[in-house]
């Protein structure tokens, strides 16, 4: 029988079953079954149901060997339904001949060395999850995004964005996995307040993913997203910044303090952004920035920590910029000691952007 | 006949606006413009498309259609977004005569 075009003899269902009561002869044949499954997502949600009851065997069949990070493929174009396209570059293969292929591949290992190095998680769902990269996206399309499971990457219109432009930017490959790790962990909505938090976790984790990269302290670094990738109709710089939100580029028009949270409803109306969430992100970036730069010396030591694990252990789906200053005062005291200069700088930065009053 | 595409979201987060306007058309193009309407099936559409969970970085899509005094409106998310009307959308963003604008959320002229 067929569905969502891959045919199974049997259905994945009934194979999971095999393996979990099924005699040794029926369970390696339904794990070999499951292992050829072309589509990757399936597979994925299956094997996180094998790994509950037969770890071993899912380790051994199923899951990518050790190493096996990262896979990018060329979706030559294609749009959705024909996502993740054709496997060019596997994970310890030597580069391919298109560049956009080993900047994605580049990019995604450089983000998975931060999470893994720094915070000691595996990969964006803390499982190990295969980072599948997809580029050449449609065409002429002007971004880049997590799909869910996976990262797709346009080409850029050389228009609004350079053509190529986003595979080069680490902090643009960053912040798209980010947003993997949030839906894994707090799951903030992406609509007013909890949305413009989830995007600030990205600008954040995006910039410190390029900080650790290049060996820049809080100091040194430019805190800037998009940088290089801008096109000829965004005159500027780069498209964000975490230090003076509003001045990236001609149209950044982000508040950096509360006084000028842009107040916009959450309908679905494109004008206004599921209320605001890509320019009310400045305030809580710009809240990063103080506290990162007030604690001094590489901003992923201290404040990257206490941001994280604010992300991954207290913060919910409809956490808002209170809760998110809140658990970050308080992490940062669990973290560095109650009443230390960690805490009074995270507080401190809350109080500077409007959030927490003075 | 007049289609204006509004995009929001993406990475950047901006607000895209293009309009194409039979009057600045070529005779060539304004067929073009009437057939791709037609094929999106804009006019057709009975019932409002459900509300999604928007997804981060995505684009928001909200296509307007104007001709001999009757007007639809009608908003699409960039996952739901249906290939005839891709089609207009890329059509109308390119097509010689067409207008468009950028600026980001929140600012005057919506």
């Amino acid at each position: 029988m067929a569905g969502d075009g891959v045919c199974f003899i049997v259905p994945p269902i009934v194979l999971v079953q095999m393996i979990e009561e099924g005699s040794p002869e029926a369970r390696t044949s339904a794990v070999r079954t499951l292992a050829i499954s072309e589509r990757v997502r399936e597979r994925r949600a299956l094997v996180r149901r094998l790994v509950q009851h037969e770890p071993q065997a899912a380790a051994a069949l199923l899951l990518p060997p050790v190493g096996e990070r990262r896979t990018v493929y060329d979706v030559q174009n294609g749009s959705q339904g024909d996502l993740p396209g054709l496997k060019v570059r596997g994970e310890g293969e030597p580069a391919a001949g298109d560049p956009a292929v080993n900047q994605a591949y580049d990019g995604a290992g450089t983000t998975f060395d931060f999470y893994q190095s720094v915070f000691n998680r595996d990969s964006v769902d803390g499982q190990g999850l295969e980072l599948v990269s997809s580029v050449h996206f449609e065409a002429n399309y002007d971004n880049a995004f997590w799909d869910g499971s996976q990262m797709v990457y346009g080409d850029g219109d050389d228009q609004m964005f350079k053509r190529g432009g986003f595979t080069e930017c680490l902090d643009v490959i960053a912040h798209e996995l980010t947003h993997g790790v949030t839906q894994f962990t707090a799951g903030l909505r992406y609509r007013v307040q909890s949305g413009a938090l989830n995007e600030s976790f990205s600008d954040v984790f995006g910039s410190l993913v390029k900080q650790r990269f290049l060996g820049q302290t809080a100091d040194q670094a430019d805190w800037l997203i998009g940088e290089g990738i801008m096109g000829p109709q965004l005159p500027g710089p780069a498209l964000r910044s975490l230090k003076a939100p509003g001045t990236a580029f001609q149209f950044d028009r982000q508040p950096g303090h509360m006084d000028a949270y842009v107040q916009l409803p959450d309908d679905g109306d494109p004008h206004h952004d599921h209320g605001g969430v890509h320019i009310n992100s400045g305030i809580p970036n710009h809240a990063f920035y103080l506290a990162a730069t007030a604690i001094g010396g590489n901003a992923w030591e201290k404040a990257g920590a206490i941001w994280y694990t604010t992300l991954t252990t207290r913060l919910n789906e409809n956490s808002d910029f209170q809760a998110a200053a809140d658990s970050t005062v308080a992490v940062s005291g669990e973290l560095f000691g109650a009443g230390g200069a960690e805490q009074q700088a995270v507080r401190a930065a809350w109080e500077q952007v409007g959030v927490i009053p003075t | 006949m007049r289609v204006s595409v509004v995009r929001g979201g993406g990475f950047g987060g901006l607000i895209r606006t293009t309009t194409a306007d039979s009057e600045r058309l070529s005779p060539e193009d304004r067929q073009t413009l009437a057939v791709l309407v037609r094929q999106a099936g804009l006019f057709d559409t009975a019932k409002a498309p459900k509300p999604e969970e928007p997804e981060p970085d995505r684009f928001t899509f909200m296509v307007t259609v104007e001709d001999e005094g009757e007007r639809r409106k009608i908003g699409f998310s960039e996952r739901s977004l249906p290939g005839s009307v891709r089609s207009l959308i890329s059509w109308v963003s390119t097509v010689d005569g067409h207008e468009e604008s950028i600026r980001p959320p929140g600012s005057a002229g919506s």
